[in-house]
């Protein structure tokens, strides 16, 4: 798909009308309301020295966000050129805010997820039933968004497909939600996009088939299904290497 | 921080400036890529781009209107994900936006030698002369995104009003492009 150019030009229309809509600033249809206004302030003001008074004498505890301790990043430890990094701690590598965190094992992730306590998960999803066909080459994580894990098949190739289609052929993905309401990121994330409800051993699944340059004439590639675990959302991609039943046993 | 500290924070190379352009714009930025790409996953991804895209610019560039510029590149990167991204998983509101505005000037009725630049400054002069209300109602729609609900939302309106206006606009801008020439 072409973006139209007239969206393009868009973009281009001048700063300030671009400030102007973004300030959030309500236009006011219904200025009835200001003639009480006056009468509103005295009735707050009442309130409030009702409210504020007893709580001076109240002990205070100050409420204030825990420090923030981002010296932990995964990335830091990867990227960080030595010869260039600052004494000064208040500042690290840009790329600690573009998580997601990679690691190469399952030992170096959870050991990584011990260390960023509250922000460590306990536990995440693993595919089942992997032959030693499927070799894990990454896994990922974006705090609150997902862990995923991504493992590649060898020895698949299919010369009619292009590079690309040929990678998502030999790729599996497992990637497990870190969002806390798993029906609604279903929901918005999958349902409304397309994926289709199907029933497997008794369980609803949804499922969207990849096909080659994305062109529904031409073969399946890949088997994406997302569904609910305990309450909790998983997106897997399968590749189309056996039927889609032979495969869904990774998954379940 | 003020938008002109964190600028300094750029040209000073201090990777504090993204965490400051994050703290600031983050939530903007991730909602101009949600309405065009309604996936979290996407979003988020054009937001932490947005931000390599900002440290790769500036310097050189010092923005006169950082959180414009700002918003630029997450919209832009936001719609060339778009067209990456298959059919079926395209965020239905933003296709529509799409194919409203390309009603007004489709890409084959462009007189040539026109840029994208040119249009969209012909659009502000437009907009410009436009009401308030109307002017910010088409700017949500059209470069933020918003669904409808969401702008009659902000400013109190019924959904049907902000269809309505966004018609009367739509139709408006199209007599005034061809009036200037640039809609054959």
């Amino acid at each position: 798909m072409k973006t139209p150019r007239i969206v393009n030009a868009v973009g281009h229309i001048d700063d300030e009308l671009v400030s102007e809509a973004a300030d959030g600033k309500k236009t006011a249809k219904n200025r009835a309301w200001l003639k009480f206004l006056p009468v509103a302030a005295c009735f707050a003001l009442i309130v409030s020295a009702i409210v504020i008074i007893p709580t001076f004498r109240e002990p205070k505890v100050p409420i204030i966000d825990p420090p923030v301790d981002t010296t932990k990043s995964a990335v830091e430890s990867t990227t960080a050129d030595d010869s260039t990094k600052e004494e000064d701690d208040t500042t690290e590598p840009p790329e600690a805010l573009f998580a997601p965190y990679t690691f190469a094992s399952f030992e170096e992730f959870e050991k990584h997820e011990k260390e960023a306590g509250e922000k460590g998960v306990s536990h995440y999803y693993v595919p089942s039933d992997l032959t030693e066909e499927y070799r894990l080459t990454q896994i990922s994580k974006r705090d609150g968004i997902y862990v995923s894990l991504t493992y590649t098949l060898s020895e698949v190739s299919d010369e009619t497909l292009s590079e690309y289609d040929n990678e998502r052929l030999s790729t599996l993905i497992c990637q497990y939600s870190l969002y806390s309401d798993g029906k609604k990121a279903l929901e918005s994330g999958y349902i409304k996009n397309g994926f289709e409800p199907i029933e497997y051993d008794g369980k609803t699944y949804y499922r969207w088939d990849e096909h080659a340059e994305n062109d529904p004439t031409k073969q399946v590639i890949g088997y994406e299904i997302a569904f609910l675990e305990n309450e909790e959302l998983i997106y897997m991609h399968l590749p189309a290497v056996d039927t889609f039943e032979n495969m869904m046993k990774h998954a379940t | 921080l003020n938008d002109i500290s964190i600028i300094e924070l750029f040209f000073e190379r201090n990777e504090q400036a993204i965490k400051e352009t994050d703290v600031k714009y983050g939530k903007l930025c991730y909602s101009i890529a949600y309405n065009i790409l309604n996936n979290s996953e996407d979003s988020e991804e054009c937001v932490n781009d947005t931000y390599i895209g900002l440290w790769n610019a500036i310097p050189p560039k010092r923005p006169d209107n950082f959180m414009a510029f700002v918003c630029k590149i997450t919209r832009n990167l936001s719609l060339k994900r778009l067209e990456s991204m298959k059919r079926q998983k395209r965020a239905h509101e933003a296709l529509i936006s799409l194919d409203e505005l390309a009603e007004v000037l489709s890409d084959d009725s462009v007189a040539d030698g026109v840029s994208d630049e040119d249009i969209g400054k012909l659009i502000s002069v437009f907009l410009r002369g436009q009401k308030e209300d109307v002017r910010r109602v088409f700017i949500r729609k059209y470069y933020f995104f918003d669904p409808v609900s969401d702008i009659a939302k902000r400013y109190g309106f019924t959904e049907s009003k902000v269809k309505n206006m966004l018609h009367h606009t739509r139709t408006k801008l199209k007599d005034f492009l061809i009036e200037e020439g640039i809609k054959l």
